[in-house]
């Protein structure tokens, strides 16, 4: 099965309507299945970055909006890693 | 242990007229409701007495409330609430309830205040219930604990 990588230069996870991690550039690996979340962190809020359920979106320019379950997640320094559920 | 205080980001649709809907807040944060009040207070320089911005009432009420909408301008494109990042903005929004008629921001508003009214009321209904409502459960899970990762803000 082949392997496609999306990129782009902000995105945002959100705890319901609220912003809980502001993204830099991004990039999300899909292999097999799988979706590997990787970022920059700008900014995070820490209370609403450690509830449940967060959505990592992705605003395109049309004004659409992409929309991924976040399953796990981890912050290290600036860097973001998160595996996504199937897009919604 | 105490009940839990956090107000989980909810969102309620209301109906409008001719098949039009907002997308509102069910409840706000303590954050959203001083926003919501230092919108409609002016500057009050050197100790003058503040005073309310008539520009702002009502308006102040919808902008910490709405989140979407139906209504659309005169090619059917939705009036736009968000930034280019696709983020709630205050400004976007203000511009947009601004260019709409008198009526049609009259319901808005009537709808925002009836829903809040009867949010007050849901909420005294539960603390007279359960002593004190509990919205989250205590035990709230954690991604970054299931993780096993740390979370942090960036240095």
């Amino acid at each position: 099965m082949g392997r496609a990588t999306l990129r782009g230069p902000q995105a945002v996870i959100r705890w319901g309507y609220q912003p809980a991690v502001i993204l830099g550039p991004w990039s999300v690996e899909n292999e097999a299945g799988r979706r590997v979340l990787t970022a920059s962190v700008i900014t995070t809020d820490q209370l609403r970055v450690s509830q449940q359920p967060l959505t990592f979106i992705v605003s395109r320019p049309s004004g659409q909006m992409w929309r991924w379950p976040v399953e796990t997640l981890q912050i290290a320094g600036t860097q973001l890693t998160a595996s996504l559920g199937p897009q919604e | 242990m105490g009940r839990c205080r956090v107000v989980r980001p909810q969102e309620v649709q209301l109906s409008l007229s001719d098949g039009d809907w907002i997308r509102v807040k069910k409840r706000l944060t303590a954050g959203e409701s001083r926003e919501q009040f230092s919108r409609i207070v002016k500057d009050a320089p050197g100790g003058e007495r503040p005073t309310l911005s008539s520009m702002q009432v009502g308006l102040s009420r919808i902008l910490a409330y709405l989140l979407d909408w139906s209504l659309v301008d005169d090619k059917g494109v939705v009036l736009p609430l968000r930034n280019a990042r696709g983020e709630i903005a205050i400004d976007v929004m203000t511009a947009s309830l601004n260019s709409i008629d008198p009526e049609s921001f009259g319901e808005i508003l009537s709808a925002v205040e009836a829903h809040e009214d009867a949010m007050d009321k849901e909420r005294e209904a539960e603390k007279n219930v359960t002593g004190g409502g509990n919205e989250l459960p205590a035990t709230s899970p954690s991604l970054v604990g299931l993780a096993g990762g740390t979370s942090g803000s960036p240095s």
